[in-house]
Formats: structure tokens, C-alpha cells, sequence
């Protein structure tokens, strides 16, 4: 730095004051130093150049220059010609990172320089190996300091590149339950004198159904997770649950769902008029009708399942196989 | 010489292996093996059946005398040949599957009596009326019975039974087509194809008026000392297709039950029973006739203009004061609906008020906005409610209420009258738009038809859903479900939607093709169509599943009737044995005590064997609505 020519100190100091990746054309340059001779610029350019304090850049064909802060300078400074050139590419790939045969390819060094450069790069932590959700048998490298774009980590359902169904499900049963809780509330709670233990549906023109907004609120606001969700996030989990058959889309409407009653059924609830203690909730005579009630399958929890004799079991797919 | 049932009666369709199962229960041998016979190659003489099944020609004539008096068999004399040909009838052997069930609803809504008809009714296959009342001694009894059989009659679960009801129907329509043929003139104006279209049309009419024919008060009905009867001279038969709407109400009614709440399907439950007798036929005779309407798009036009006609007969049309009348006693809605501030216990205004009773609605009134907003106090005992049969006196009160500015909208629930009209518009509306079923269509403000074709098809849908989380397990649900919304997709679109692991997905969608439930779609991207390079897309087929669902769920039935017949088969002895006059009544002191082990293992397997042959039933009766 400090055998740099006071105007080429300048105008590199010029250069820096823009945006860090901001690109300047020959013109630009002469005019941010007042210069009205290209010759006098090319000196300047190539001092700086020398020193690694600009880079050239090719852009729609014509060249540009960007400036390099004097500490990334020093980088590369204190690297070889082999690892300068590694790590211009991997710089240049940004957020995606990029693959070592790729590197191989466009440096065209031998693979053992390859493996060396980026081995000294990654032990003085310029550089990190990650892994692609796409590609999980490549190897892929990119700047220390950067964080992998979604499409290489798959978004927030994946951690370490496997889909974490784990912590999916959790999120599934919680919108759930919240979506339920708002849909019928009375299904959660213990039987009260003031909702009729069989069924307390709101009325049809009840607006009080989660949507996306809220739901994103209540994650948010309950810390479920540390992830950070966006609302395609919450729809995409949204539509799962409208795949389970737990939600469903009220009609005319975008993204407000309400809890079906099967699912409400199926995850044990609303049914206390039928528990043990709770008899008197319920008349005689319905309780009799309720015993009485044709089979259905949609009332698959409520069967027993009995031990049964193995050659009186029958398959669905009996048809087809025997 | 009764030969054994073939093995081709179980292999050559599901129905067959069904039919002739159930045949073989109720009918015997000679009858399966004539039941068998005559499903496989289609129409047959009795000759030809004799030699077929390799039975002689007088046992094969005696036993289809049975068969035709059952409902079991058609029989055609042709024209041309003067020979009578025979032909299989679904109808009597569903019946006989049904019967059980056919008996016991007649019990539940109509009574004893009733039941007593219709079960020497299937039993029969049909009856003349008198020959039925000349049974009876007792003069009263005879006029009681009367009064049932008109009751049955008028409710359609009895149905005149008339020569041509023995006939195929495509026979007579062929007939009758030829004959229309004939009668229209070959002009050199109108071309061939109009000719024809011409004659179907007229034979279409002709058809109708013959099946509609006999069917005039004063063919059916006489009235003797002021009171209208029956026409002792009637044959009657039971109408298979009556109960058959009866099975699609109690379908829908369990549909409803799972998608909106116990309490709205009940009202849902009367509501069907009352446009039950009126509702449309699940299939229409056009739609049976092979030919006549071929084109799915032309059929489901047919379908829903039937419907739409019924509607604009007022036939399938209910308001919400003839459904009130009509709700069961124990039926309970109060607090059903919930008030927006149900919820908090402890509101602002704490002090002792009562819900607030609506004034009924009267028909101007019912499909206005809720302006009167009434706030509903909740922390009430029901009981002490209903009791204190607090009515809209203290409406001042409630005016109080909303003066105070707490009060949110409280619907139009008027929660003292556990049978309020208000509550039950808010179920009918529940029905109509509160779920992504729509059980119910508001036509006009109170109001509603039901919209049968439709929901056929959201029942098919739910049911075998249902059927797939059951038995292939939640994420063949999730991801069948997810294949429908998309339509078509490959391995990794579905990944993504469903948010589960290829692999996952990949063993979901072998389940689901293993069950024939989806299709692939081969899109080949290299010229040698290498399978490696080759991109594969699933997607689901609603009818091709149905139907495929459907036989294996008649040829379920046909293993455990098959299964129940072999365990039987096992124990002959013992069961011979207790069949024995001495030994009927006193198997205690007859049997040994393993033999009644025996016996009473023997009992339960049968029950459990036959519990399941029920549900899947209750499946297989969806499928063919």
C-alpha cells in the first residue's frame, strides 16, 4: 500500500466509496479522477492492478474495472499464482458454489494443484466446502464468508442436505392444531355447559379462520422454530396438510383454511359425549341411536381391531393375487 | 349328478364368483350352477343350460321356475325362433345379499308388521295381495294388513310387478326399436343417421310409456267403504331400488357426519328421508340399455337432467319448517352453533342475563343480514335455561347489551327450543357451505335441494380416500391426494409438494400402483427409450380405480362366503348332528362338552366372518350407486 502512487491511492479510494461490487467503465474512471488522458488512467490501472488492488472484469463484452478492498488484497497477495486463480473462480460463483471439476476444467491445472490450492485456501478459512440438496455427491466449494443460496440447501426443510421430516411433522401438528383450536375450539376443550357436546360448529358466515398471516404470526410470536419461515413456507406446509386431508381451503377465499372434522375425529377429539364419565351428557335414547349406527368407514378409529384368525383374514388385493 | 360349481364361476369376474356364492347359500347347487352358467355366456335355453352345466333338463326347468320367481333369472321368448331364452337378473341376488338389512330398516322405521310383509315378500320373490290377505282369518287383522300393505305401497318399498319386469331390458328395447325401425319411412329427403335418430327418439317415448304403464291410481288402487287400498288383484314385489336410495341416504349421512359434525348430519338424515322416495333412481333403465347413451359426457347430461327436472317438480325440494316437524325428539341442538364469545367466560357484562330467544323467523325474514345483533351471554346452565323457557321478553335487555358495545355479532341462535328453525337453517347452511362438500344447494332463501349426482361423486372420493389412508397407510394418502391436485407428476414434483423423502415417495407411489390405484406415464428421452434415461409421470384415474376397487371388494365377499361355507364344511358332522329333531333344544344334555366348544367357537367365527362380509358391504354398496 504504501509504495502506491498518491493517485492511484486516490483513485482507489474513489472506487471504494461506490457500492463494493459496483463495476466502472474506463470513462467512469477518468472522470472520477478528472483525467482526460487514457494513457495516464492505463499507468494508474496497471499500478493497481499490480498490486491486486482492482480487478478486471469482462461485461457485455467490454472491460470493467472493480475495486478489491486492500485486505482482500493482501489475500491474494500471499497466495500463489495456482491459488489466486482457484479462488478468483470460486469467488466468482458467489452464493451457488461451485463443483471441483468445474474448477479443474476452467483453471485447466491438474487435479493434485487443484486439491492442494483448495486444501491451503480452505486451512487459512478463505474458503468452505458445503453440500448441494441437488448434487449430494459433489463436492462444492465456496467463500468462507458467504451463506449457501436456497437452491443449494434446499430451503428450511432441510438440514445438513436431508429433508428433516422430523421437524416438518412438528410444524404440520402445530399449524394443525392451531388451525383446529380456531375451527372448533369446543372439540379441545373439556364438555361446559354452554356448547352442546356433540357438535359446536361456528356458523357459515364466521370470519374468524386462521390464514396464512396468522398462522406465520402465531409461529413467530410462540418461537416455534429458530428457522426463519417465509409465507411460501407456511403454504407449502398449508397444502400438505390439505394433501392429509386436515385442512381445508374455505371456498372463495385464498389461503384461509379451516381444520376438517374428520381430522379433528381421527386425532381423538370431539367425541368426548362418548368417554367414560360423561354419560350424562348425552340422552339415552341418542346414546342407543349412536350404538346402533350402520358401519362406516370414516369411523375406522372407533373399530376395534380383533385378534384375528389368520385364515379368516381376506386382502383388498386378494382379486389379484389369487 | 349335481356337478360340482366349477372353478371358472370364480375366475371368470367377481360377480360371478359373488353371485354364485350366494346362490349356492340360499338356492343350493343346481341353482349356482345355473346362476354360473347362464353369467357366462350370457342367454342360454334351458336346453342349452342342461347341457352346459351337464344337469338334466327337468331339474334345470324346475329349478329356474324357482330363479324366475325370485327375480334371479329373465326369460325372452323369441320371435323368430319361438324358443325361450334365459338370462341372469342382478336384482334378485341383491336382494338376497340385502335382505337382512332390508328387513331390519323396515323394522326400525315402520315396525313389526311391516317387516312381516316384506320378509314373506323376499321370501316369495312376489305376491298377489289378496292371495296374501286370504291368509288371514281374523277380519280386523285383514284390514290392518291392508293399511300396511298400502302404507308400503304408497312409500314405494312394494312395487307392481307387471310380464314385462321379467324380461331383459334389452330385449324389449330391441324390440320395440325394431318395430319403430320398421314403421319409419325411408324418404329420400332425410338421411339414414336421421332416421335412426328419429326412431330412437320415438322408441325412447314408447319404452317409457310401457315401463310407466299400469302404474294409474285406478290400476293400483280401488276404494272400498270410503277407504282407498290396494287393488287386491295387484302382484307386488319389493322395490330393490328403494332401498338402494335408502343405502345412498345412509352414506351420505355417515359422509356428513365426518366432514361437518354428528348433530348437522341427523338433520341431514331427515332431511334425505324426506325427499328420499322422490329422489332420482340410481340407474336410470336408459342407462342400462346397452348402446343407448355410450358417451360418459352425454350420460352425466342425462343424469343431471333428471335431477334438474325432479327440482322443477318440486320433488327433491325441502324448507326448513317441513324438516322442523320431522327431526327426532332426542335430537338436541341447543348451544350447537357457537357465538363468537362463547369463549369468555367472565365478559364484560357479568351479570345474570339469559340468552336471548330470536323471534322465530318468519319466510320474509329469513335472509336478512343479522341486524338484529343479540348478544348470547354464555356461563348459563342449559338446563335451567330451557326450564325458565325465558323467551323474548327481556329483549330490552339485549338491546342493553349492545348498547354497551361488547357485544359481538351473536348469530341468529336462539338456543331455549332445542329444535329452533333458526338453529336448523344454521345447520342446513353448515351443509350447504361449511365444509368443501356441498350437501345441500339453497335454491331459494329456506329453501334446499340436494344435489345427488354430485355428491355420489364426492362420496366415491371420500370413501376410497378413506379406504387408502386405511389400508396403504397416511402418506399414500398425503400423497395420492397431492398426485389429484397436480394432476400428473413425476417422483420429484410430488417430493416437493408432499414434503417427504424420494424414497418415501418412491414406496408410496409402488404401494398405489401395485394397487392399480395410479397409471404411468412412460416419456422417453433417448431413442432407444433407455430406462434409465426415461422420465416416468403418475397419475390417478377416478373410474378405472373405482371399478378396480369394486371387484376386489366382490371377490372379498366371495372369499369369506367361501371361507364361512369350507369352516362349515369342516364341522358337517357336529352340525348335522344338532340339527337332528332329538337333538334340537337339548344340545346340553346331548352334546359332549368339546363339541360344544366346538360349537360355540364355530358360532363366533361365523359372526365375526359375517361382520366383516358387512363392511365390506357397506363399501361395495357405494360402488355401485
Amino acid at each position: 500500500m504504501s509504495d502506491l502512487s498518491e493517485k492511484a491511492h486516490l483513485l482507489h479510494g474513489k472506487m471504494l466509496e461506490s457500492p463494493s461490487s459496483t463495476l466502472f467503465s474506463q470513462e467512469e474512471l477518468q472522470k472520477l479522477l478528472h483525467i482526460s488522458k487514457p494513457v495516464e488512467l492505463l499507468n494508474l490501472a496497471q499500478e493497481l492492478m499490480n498490486k491486486k488492488l482492482v480487478k478486471l472484469v469482462k461485461q457485455d463484452g467490454d472491460l470493467k474495472f472493480q475495486a478489491v478492498s486492500a485486505m482482500e488484497a493482501t489475500k491474494i497477495t500471499q497466495m500463489t499464482d495456482d491459488e489466486a486463480m482457484v479462488y478468483s473462480y470460486i469467488e466468482a460463483s458467489g452464493r451457488e458454489g461451485i463443483w471441483t471439476k468445474t474448477i479443474k476444467a476452467k483453471t485447466n491445472l491438474h487435479q493434485h494443484v487443484v486439491v492442494r490450492c483448495l486444501k491451503a485456501l480452505e486451512n487459512q478459512r478463505y474458503i468452505k466446502s458445503i453440500k448441494s440438496v441437488k448434487h449430494p455427491t459433489r463436492k462444492i466449494y465456496m467463500l468462507y464468508n458467504l451463506q449457501p443460496s436456497i437452491e443449494v440447501t434446499g430451503g428450511p426443510w432441510f438440514t445438513d442436505s436431508e429433508l428433516d421430516t422430523e421437524f416438518i411433522d412438528s410444524l404440520l401438528t402445530v399449524i394443525w392444531r392451531f388451525a383446529a383450536s380456531k375451527t372448533y375450539p369446543s372439540a379441545f376443550q373439556p364438555p361446559s355447559a354452554n356448547t352442546n357436546p356433540m357438535q359446536a360448529s361456528y356458523p357459515t358466515n364466521h370470519t374468524g379462520f386462521v390464514n396464512l398471516d396468522a398462522i406465520m404470526e402465531f409461529i413467530t410470536s410462540n418461537k416455534i422454530t429458530n428457522i426463519d419461515l417465509a409465507l411460501n413456507d407456511i403454504r407449502s406446509l398449508c397444502d400438505v396438510l390439505v394433501y392429509d386431508d386436515k385442512l381445508e381451503l374455505i371456498s372463495q377465499t385464498t389461503d384461509t383454511y379451516k381444520a376438517t372434522w374428520q381430522s379433528v375425529l381421527e386425532a381423538g377429539y370431539g367425541r368426548a359425549y362418548r368417554d367414560e364419565g360423561n354419560e350424562g351428557l348425552i340422552s339415552k335414547s341418542v346414546r342407543k341411536a349412536l350404538d346402533n349406527q350402520p358401519y362406516s368407514i370414516f369411523e375406522h378409529y372407533a373399530v376395534i381391531a380383533e385378534n384375528e384368525d389368520e385364515s379368516d383374514v381376506v386382502y383388498m388385493d386378494a382379486w389379484t393375487h389369487d | 349328478m349335481d356337478g360340482e360349481i366349477p372353478e371358472a364361476s370364480k375366475t371368470q369376474s367377481p360377480k360371478s364368483y359373488l353371485y354364485t356364492s350366494i346362490t349356492r347359500t340360499h338356492l343350493g347347487e343346481v341353482a349356482s350352477l345355473i346362476v354360473s352358467c347362464l353369467m357366462s355366456y350370457g342367454q342360454l335355453t334351458a336346453h342349452d343350460i342342461g347341457h352346459r352345466a351337464k344337469i338334466p333338463v327337468k331339474k334345470v326347468k324346475s329349478a329356474l321356475v324357482s330363479l324366475i320367481q325370485l327375480n334371479c333369472v329373465f326369460y325372452w321368448r323369441d320371435d323368430s325362433s319361438k324358443q325361450v331364452f334365459y338370462s341372469f337378473n342382478e336384482a334378485g341376488i341383491l336382494v338376497f345379499l340385502h335382505s337382512g338389512d332390508i328387513i331390519s330398516h323396515i323394522k326400525s322405521s315402520y315396525g313389526e308388521d311391516c317387516a312381516e310383509i316384506i320378509q314373506n315378500i323376499l321370501m316369495n320373490g312376489h305376491i298377489r295381495v289378496e292371495d296374501y290377505i286370504n291368509n288371514i282369518e281374523d277380519e280386523e287383522q285383514k284390514l290392518e294388513k291392508q293399511t300396511l300393505f298400502f302404507r308400503l305401497f304408497t312409500d314405494r318399498w312394494l312395487v307392481r310387478l307387471q310380464p314385462f319386469n321379467y324380461h331383459p331390458i334389452d330385449d324389449i328395447w330391441n324390440k320395440l326399436y325394431q318395430e319403430t325401425l320398421k314403421n319409419t319411412p325411408r324418404t329420400s329427403t332425410t338421411s339414414e343417421v336421421k332416421r335412426v335418430a328419429e326412431a330412437r327418439e320415438k322408441t325412447k317415448a314408447k319404452f317409457t310409456d310401457l315401463m310407466e304403464s299400469g302404474q294409474s291410481a285406478k290400476d293400483l288402487y280401488n276404494t272400498q267403504d270410503g277407504i282407498k287400498r290396494l287393488n287386491p288383484n295387484l302382484v307386488i314385489t319389493f322395490n330393490l331400488s328403494r332401498f338402494q336410495k335408502h343405502l345412498r341416504t345412509t352414506a351420505l349421512v355417515s359422509l356428513a357426519k365426518s366432514r361437518v359434525g354428528i348433530l348437522s348430519s341427523r338433520i341431514y338424515e331427515s332431511a334425505l328421508r324426506l325427499v328420499e322416495a322422490a329422489s332420482p333412481d340410481l340407474k336410470h333403465p336408459f342407462l342400462q340399455i346397452s348402446g343407448l347413451i355410450n358417451d360418459p359426457e352425454e350420460a352425466r347430461f342425462f343424469i343431471n337432467s333428471l335431477e334438474n327436472k325432479l327440482v322443477d317438480e318440486k320433488k327433491i325440494v325441502f324448507n326448513v319448517r317441513d324438516l322442523g316437524r320431522l327431526l327426532p325428539a332426542d335430537l338436541d341442538l341447543r348451544n350447537s352453533i357457537l357465538t363468537h364469545n362463547f369463549l369468555k367466560p367472565n365478559s364484560i357484562n357479568n351479570n345474570k342475563s339469559k340468552k336471548r330467544a330470536v323471534p322465530a323467523l318468519s319466510d320474509d325474514e329469513e335472509d336478512r343480514p343479522p341486524a338484529k345483533k343479540i348478544k348470547s351471554e354464555p356461563g348459563e346452565e342449559d338446563d335451567s335455561l330451557s326450564r325458565n323457557g325465558n323467551g323474548p321478553e327481556d329483549m330490552d335487555d339485549g338491546d342493553h347489551h349492545l348498547a354497551n358495545g361488547n357485544g359481538y355479532i351473536s348469530s341468529l341462535t336462539d338456543n331455549s327450543d332445542s329444535h329452533s328453525v333458526s338453529l336448523i337453517q344454521h345447520h342446513l347452511k353448515l351443509l350447504s357451505s361449511g365444509s368443501g362438500t356441498q350437501f345441500l344447494i339453497e335454491i331459494t332463501p329456506g329453501t334446499f335441494t340436494v344435489p345427488f349426482a354430485s355428491l355420489l361423486k364426492q362420496l366415491k372420493k371420500y370413501n376410497f380416500e378413506t379406504l387408502v389412508k386405511t389400508t396403504l397407510g397416511v402418506h399414500s394418502f398425503r400423497v395420492l391426494r397431492c398426485l389429484k391436485s397436480l394432476k400428473i407428476g413425476d417422483e420429484k414434483t410430488i417430493s416437493n409438494s408432499v414434503l417427504l423423502k424420494e424414497k418415501t415417495v418412491r414406496n408410496e407411489l409402488y404401494k398405489l400402483v401395485k394397487a392399480n390405484f395410479l397409471e404411468i406415464q412412460e416419456v422417453p428421452r433417448s431413442a432407444d427409450r433407455a430406462a434409465s434415461k426415461t422420465f416416468y409421470l403418475f397419475r390417478h384415474k377416478e373410474e378405472s380405480s373405482y371399478d378396480f376397487l369394486n371387484n376386489s371388494l366382490i371377490f372379498s365377499m366371495g372369499e369369506i362366503l367361501t371361507n364361512i361355507q369350507n369352516f362349515r364344511e369342516d364341522h358337517k358332522i357336529l352340525l348335522e348332528k344338532c340339527e337332528r329333531e332329538d337333538v334340537k333344544g337339548h344340545e346340553e344334555e346331548l352334546l359332549l362338552e368339546f363339541e360344544l366348544k366346538t360349537l360355540k367357537a364355530l358360532q363366533n367365527r361365523q359372526v365375526n366372518n359375517s361382520a366383516r362380509f358387512n363392511r365390506i358391504k357397506t363399501l361395495f354398496e357405494i360402488y355401485s350407486l
